[in-house]
């Protein structure tokens, strides 16, 4: 309580940016830039007309607005309304929504200069990417569409897959400069009440400037905004976002980000890939235990090296001893410098691939991987066992199907690291508990986010390390707490056929 | 802050109860602890290799023990302090209730002293005591500071986790000499008696319900559960002491000191020989929720009697442990809290039946008054 | 919470680099793989051990082995004055063998049983031996290009424990040593210029080593004492040879009449594949079979007779008579036990089936 008070008082509203208190000084504001115009008109209609020349559709002006108030004398707003063959005109004096509106690439018409009602009538032209093939969660099978940067594009791909009247997109402007449209998404009647109102509840109360990505939301939103684990799930997917809608969950899009957030998720669901639902549930399970496999064996390999090497030489067995032994021989650093040099190098692979353009990148990964490799490996410098075992780890944590929580996972390595070479084994199972112990007590919306684990739901666990066949999902997943949670009835399903019938 | 009511059931929101199934995982994981590690040497001393006689026997007494406990807390529909306060009033009560925070907080000494000299003994001799508890308790503070919710989750792990340990017994079995048991019952009833006294010690743990009862949804249910989990239990004993009867020789069970560690060395796979360090390292998942619980219910009780801030009072003992453990060095002063410990655990568990009656005559006392 | 926690951070980082400074990993050790010793007088004895050498240049398998030896009078002393000759500290935790010579194991082995069981990084599959001459000279002998010999002297002692040799190591012998009512065994090695046999099995009463049989016969002691799967035996009928393979056998213990005047029968079943004869083909006989199985079933019986009757004279009881006795009776005292045993009465039941001829009649 005193904190806020006490922020409020540092940090006081700027007016000069924030507000203009008369139509007048708005479009004085305005005029310092180029591209604003405002001609007064005079033909038959007199008025003005101002606009911002970038944002509008220049045709549409010429051709349903310009001719109208040209061939005949329209006395006031009301009868410019009438008209204009536009949807969507308003007459206002509220000088709020003409200010956005016009900033939102509205073409508005005054009588006259010190009017302050005016018509504001939506002009807006976007420049936006055409829908294209997702990029970060590419699939074999199944569609080929990602979100773009347009708010309406990316709802319009949602429409399209769930033509139902109950899906409801509620729209929300967050950041006090940007004022970026926010549209929360969910499907009424099985989203919960109760989730819906703390999502709406959470953006409202974002204050921030600026909102470029959703990712901003990821971080302004969570429940524990310190945690290295995210507690959005963000995809490109539409159909994803589609399928975890139906669900029962709620989406979040932002107008400019290509990427939809989805909550209340839970830790396994960053695990699973929309491919495991294209595939039949056996091999969809087996490669999700692959998955969740690979990314153990990537938090903890390096740092098993190193408990192993420092603490337990007695664990390795006779047969393997000469292989390890023989390749540390003669190597400055200590297992724990080795294996932080090859993680960083790779790290910094990783960075620089990431930042390059496509092609070059390539180059990037094979003079990593092969040359620095190698010579580091003739060199002396790191013994080839690890280098196996790093290049294995950093490949293993690239199976997770969605980006971010593959950058935890290459986190969380270090803390294993540092404490395997501090006490051993002993060392990585406290390291493991605390991030057990992370785990149970994060939420994402208020729900846990280690979910169908702890607290343990038999149901959703049909969903989590497996994916049993579609006829035994019958239930959305009891984390949504989804208002209506059947999907079909399993009964209808399942009526025993006798042979040959 | 809010101030915690007296009563214990009113004033505890649904978002901080867990659900009647895992009151199975909080009383297994509470009873199976450190003691798992070495308790057949001690009942060997007193029935030979009858003394799996005793371990049904005691997990008998358990089944009864645990069946007392629901019938008191069921009567008051509360906890522990709400019990003695009813029983022997506010002041005595409050006493009453305070010495069982110090047992709680014995048990969560005992325990970490105990592994941190398993680690000592078995991996680092050069362990550096005083850093290793320091961490070990900010990982317990963590989790029970996190309240009952994590503590129960944590219970859940350490079930899970500690599964794959009981899969290694199968190693030992292939140098089974399963004529060690033979002949069965070659005792006389007062050493098996002995055994079972000695046994009791490694079942305890289910006293804590007294103090979490309250949170447990529909606390009747979970009876069911909580029988399971002391059944479970006994299991657990029965299969880890015969697998070391078989294993070892009569008199050599006795030189050994863990022998469920010493079995471990046994165990060989193509990747990874001496399974004792991982079974070491695995085990901090099982004591973790023992320290946990312990901590937890130890700095509930005088929030509960004094209304003290929860987190100061587990501040405070979280000092206090960490002091005495430190300060606790070789292996004679470790048994003798092992020895100390138990003695009064035992007496807690006397104490059970003496609440049960006093309960019980007063309810009826009151029944005819009324 | 987590403030706290992020407080500590650095204090705990510097715990890491500062607990780095005093850790050897595994490549600044030197590894003991095999360990021997030799008695040199009634206070003194000699140890040697065998440290690997791996080269970065030498891939994969490297067999330049380094040795060490001292004297001392305890063992504590002997490790102490091998640590002086080591350029990198020694560690015990891989130790696969421990071999000590005849007049050592004579006069008790316990104290270096006690050391091996006492130290926690030591498992529990480690081979002890007894070596007929000098255990270093052993260690230090070159047998083979390709194999260290510590890998050497372990796989002979394992792949023999998968045939004919009954099954010993670390803790079955100090199972043994322990139990009432048995004794240990171990394997007899000797060497030879170039290569290492085992010569037979070396029986001893506790810790000192009393008896040994030699190693034809071990087969027979193998049957008596544990069910085997591989092994084989030949046997002489009517002036040729037979191998049988054994297939598998199983042994039981019964008890016949209890503690006051003990009566034992062994019973032993094995089946077995005749593998190989010294003549062309087998006689036509309907009966041949039945027979060879006969004359195999009283062999065995006769050897397994003499053996135990030696092991009588010489008081130990490595089949565990006693400890069977003990599980069969209640009431059992090892100390009237220790007395009567010499005199016990056993009997040896062997039944043979020869299931197969091979592929040629």
């Amino acid at each position: 309580m005193l904190k806020w008070w006490k922020n409020k008082k540092r940090f006081p509203k700027d007016p000069q940016v924030q507000q203009n208190d008369s139509i007048h000084s708005l479009i004085e504001t305005l005029k310092q830039s180029k591209d604003f115009t405002s001609d007064p008109l005079t033909g038959p209609t007199d008025c003005i007309v101002s606009y911002i020349k970038t944002i509008i559709e220049p045709k549409f002006l010429h051709k349903s607005i310009l001719p109208v108030l040209k061939s005949q004398q329209l006395k006031d707003l009301e009868e410019i309304k009438d008209h204009v063959p536009v949807n969507n005109i308003k007459i206002t004096d509220d000088l709020e929504e003409i200010r956005i509106r016009i900033m939102q690439g509205d073409i508005m018409i005054r009588m006259k200069e010190t009017d302050d009602r005016a018509l504001l009538i939506p002009a807006t032209t976007v420049e936006t990417r055409k829908v294209s093939i997702p990029e970060v969660e590419f699939s074999v099978v199944g569609p080929k569409e990602a979100f773009v940067e347009s708010l309406d594009t990316n709802i319009n791909l949602l429409r399209k897959r769930l033509t139902l009247p109950q899906l409801t997109i509620r729209e929300v402007m967050i950041g006090k400069l940007t004022k970026t449209r926010v549209a929360v998404i969910s499907i009424e009647g099985i989203a919960n009440k109760e989730n819906l109102n703390t999502v709406l509840q959470r953006l409202n109360a974002i204050e921030y400037d600026q909102i470029i990505d959703s990712s901003f939301l990821t971080q302004m939103m969570s429940d524990n905004s310190n945690s290295p684990f995210p507690q959005f799930l963000d995809t490109e997917r539409p159909d994803r976002v589609t399928e975890v809608l139906v669900e029962g969950k709620i989406a979040i899009i932002v107008d400019g980000s290509p990427h939809a957030l989805t909550c209340p998720t839970t830790i396994v669901e960053f695990f699973s890939a929309s491919d495991d639902y294209f595939l039949p549930w056996h091999l969809a399970s087996a490669f999700r235990l692959i998955r969740l496999f690979a990314v153990i064996f990537s938090v903890l390999s390096t740092s098993l090296y190193v408990a192993v090497l420092t603490h337990h030489q007695e664990m390795i067995p006779e047969d393997m001893m000469a292989t390890i032994v023989s390749s540390r021989a003669d190597i400055p650093f200590p297992p724990i410098m080795e294996v932080l040099v090859l993680e960083l190098t790779i790290e910094l692979l990783r960075e620089a691939g990431a930042r390059l353009p496509a092609k070059v990148g390539q180059t990037i990964g094979i003079v990593g991987g092969i040359v620095i490799g190698t010579a580091a490996v003739e060199a002396g410098l790191t013994s080839n066992v690890l280098l196996i075992i790093t290049a294995l780890a950093a490949l293993a944590s690239f199976t997770t199907p969605v980006y971010q929580i593959g950058n935890t996972i290459r986190l969380i390595r270090f803390p294993f690291l540092l404490s395997a070479q501090l006490w051993g084994l002993v060392g990585i199972s406290m390291c493991m508990a605390f991030f057990i112990g992370h785990l149970i007590r994060l939420q994402s919306i208020g729900r846990p986010f280690f979910a169908p684990l702890y607290p343990l739901r038999f149901r959703d666990l049909k969903d989590a390390f497996i994916r049993l066949p579609f006829s035994l999902q019958s239930k959305r997943p009891m984390q949504t707490r989804a208002d209506d949670s059947t999907r079909f009835n399993p009964n209808r399903v399942q009526e025993k056929r006798d042979i040959d019938d | 802050m809010i101030r915690p009511k007296q009563s214990g059931t009113q004033a505890l929101s649904e978002n901080v109860k867990v659900s009647p199934t895992l009151v199975f995982f909080l009383i297994h994981s509470m009873q199976v602890g450190i003691g798992i590690l070495g308790f057949e040497r001690y009942i060997v001393k007193d029935a030979g290799y009858d003394a799996w006689v005793s371990i049904l026997i005691g997990g008998v007494i358990m089944h009864i023990l645990l069946w007392m406990i629901y019938h008191i807390l069921e009567d008051s529909d509360g906890d522990l302090v709400s019990v003695h306060n009813d029983i022997f009033g506010k002041f005595l009560g409050g006493l009453f209730s305070i010495i069982f925070s110090f047992y709680y907080l014995l048990l969560t000494l005992t325990v970490i002293r105990t592994f941190v000299e398993v680690v000592q003994v078995w991996i680092f001799p050069r362990l550096n005591v005083w850093v290793f508890t320091f961490l070990f308790l900010l990982l317990a503070y963590y989790f029970a500071a996190g309240g009952f919710r994590i503590v129960t989750g944590m219970c859940l792990f350490s079930v899970i986790l500690g599964l794959p340990i009981l899969a290694l017994k199968f190693y030992p079995i292939q140098y089974a000499h399963l004529e060690n048991l033979f002949p069965v019952i070659d005792h006389t009833l007062i050493e098996i008696l002995a055994a079972t006294k000695t046994v009791t010690l490694s079942y305890l743990g289910i006293e804590l319900l007294l103090i979490y009862y309250p949170f447990i949804k529909k606390p009747v249910s979970s009876k069911k559960w909580a029988h399971h989990g002391v059944f479970f239990t006994t299991l657990l004993y029965l299969v880890t002491a015969l697998v070391s009867f078989i294993y070892y020789s009569e008199k050599g069970i006795q030189s050994v000191i863990w022998p469920t560690i010493s079995l471990w060395k046994i165990v060989e796979l193509p990747f990874v020989e001496r399974f004792e360090y991982v079974g070491i390292a695995l085990w901090v998942y099982v004591i973790l929720p023992n320290i946990c619980l312990a901590l937890w219910a130890a700095s509930r009780i005088p929030r509960r009697v004094f209304h003290f801030r929860q987190r100061w009072v587990l501040i405070l003992y979280f000092i206090i442990l960490y002091i005495a453990s430190g300060l606790l060095k070789d292996r004679e002063m470790i048994d003798t809290l092992n020895d100390w410990t138990g003695k009064i655990g035992f007496y807690v568990l006397l104490y059970i039946p003496i609440l049960f009656i006093i309960q019980k005559a007063m309810k009826k006392a009151r029944k005819r008054h009324a | 919470m987590l403030k706290i926690i992020y407080r500590f951070v650095p204090i705990y980082i510097s715990i890491c680099v500062l607990a780095g400074c005093e850790i050897n990993s595994i490549e600044d050790v030197a590894i003991i793989q095999i360990a021997g010793y030799d008695y040199i007088d009634e206070e003194k004895f000699r140890g040697t051990v065998s440290v690997p050498e791996f080269s970065r240049f030498e891939t994969g398998s490297t067999t330049s082995e380094k040795y060490f030896t001292a004297t001392g009078e305890t063992l504590k002393e002997i490790h102490a004055k091998l640590q002086g000759k080591s350029s990198k500290p020694l560690i015990h935790g891989k130790v696969t063998v421990n071999l000590y010579n005849e007049e050592l194991a004579e006069n008790d082995i316990s104290f270096l049983l006690d050391n091996l069981l006492r130290d926690a990084s030591i498992g529990r599959e480690v081979y002890l031996a007894v070596v007929d001459g000098s255990s270093k000279n052993m260690i230090e002998t070159e047998y083979s290009e390709s194999e260290r010999t510590a890998r050497y002297i372990n796989g002979i002692i394992k792949n023999n424990i998968e045939e004919n040799f009954p099954t010993t190591n670390l803790h079955d012998f100090s199972y043994a040593y322990n139990a009432e009512g048995m004794d240990g065994f171990l394997p007899l090695l000797k060497r030879y210029s170039d290569h290492i046999d085992i010569q037979g099995i070396a029986f001893f009463k506790k810790g000192r080593f009393v008896h040994t049989v030699p190693f034809s016969d071990s087969f027979v002691f193998k049957i008596m004492k544990e069910n085997m799967k591989r092994g084989n035996r030949k046997i002489e009928y009517e002036n040729h040879d037979y191998i049988i393979e054994n297939i598998g056998s199983g042994v039981k213990y019964h008890v016949v009449r209890k503690m006051e005047d003990p009566k034992f029968r062994v019973e032993i079943n094995l089946d077995g594949i005749l593998n190989e004869t010294t003549r062309f083909k087998l006689p036509q006989d309907p009966k041949f079979l039945t027979k060879l199985e006969g004359k195999l079933e009283k062999d065995l019986e006769e050897d397994c007779l003499n053996m135990l009757e030696e092991f009588k004279e010489k008081n130990i009881d490595p089949i565990g008579f006693g400890n069977v006795l003990k599980s069969r009776v209640r009431g059992f005292d090892y100390d009237h036990w220790k007395e009567i045993y010499p005199s016990a009465d056993i009997e040896v039941d062997v039944n043979v089936e020869i299931l197969e001829t091979g592929i040629t009649s």
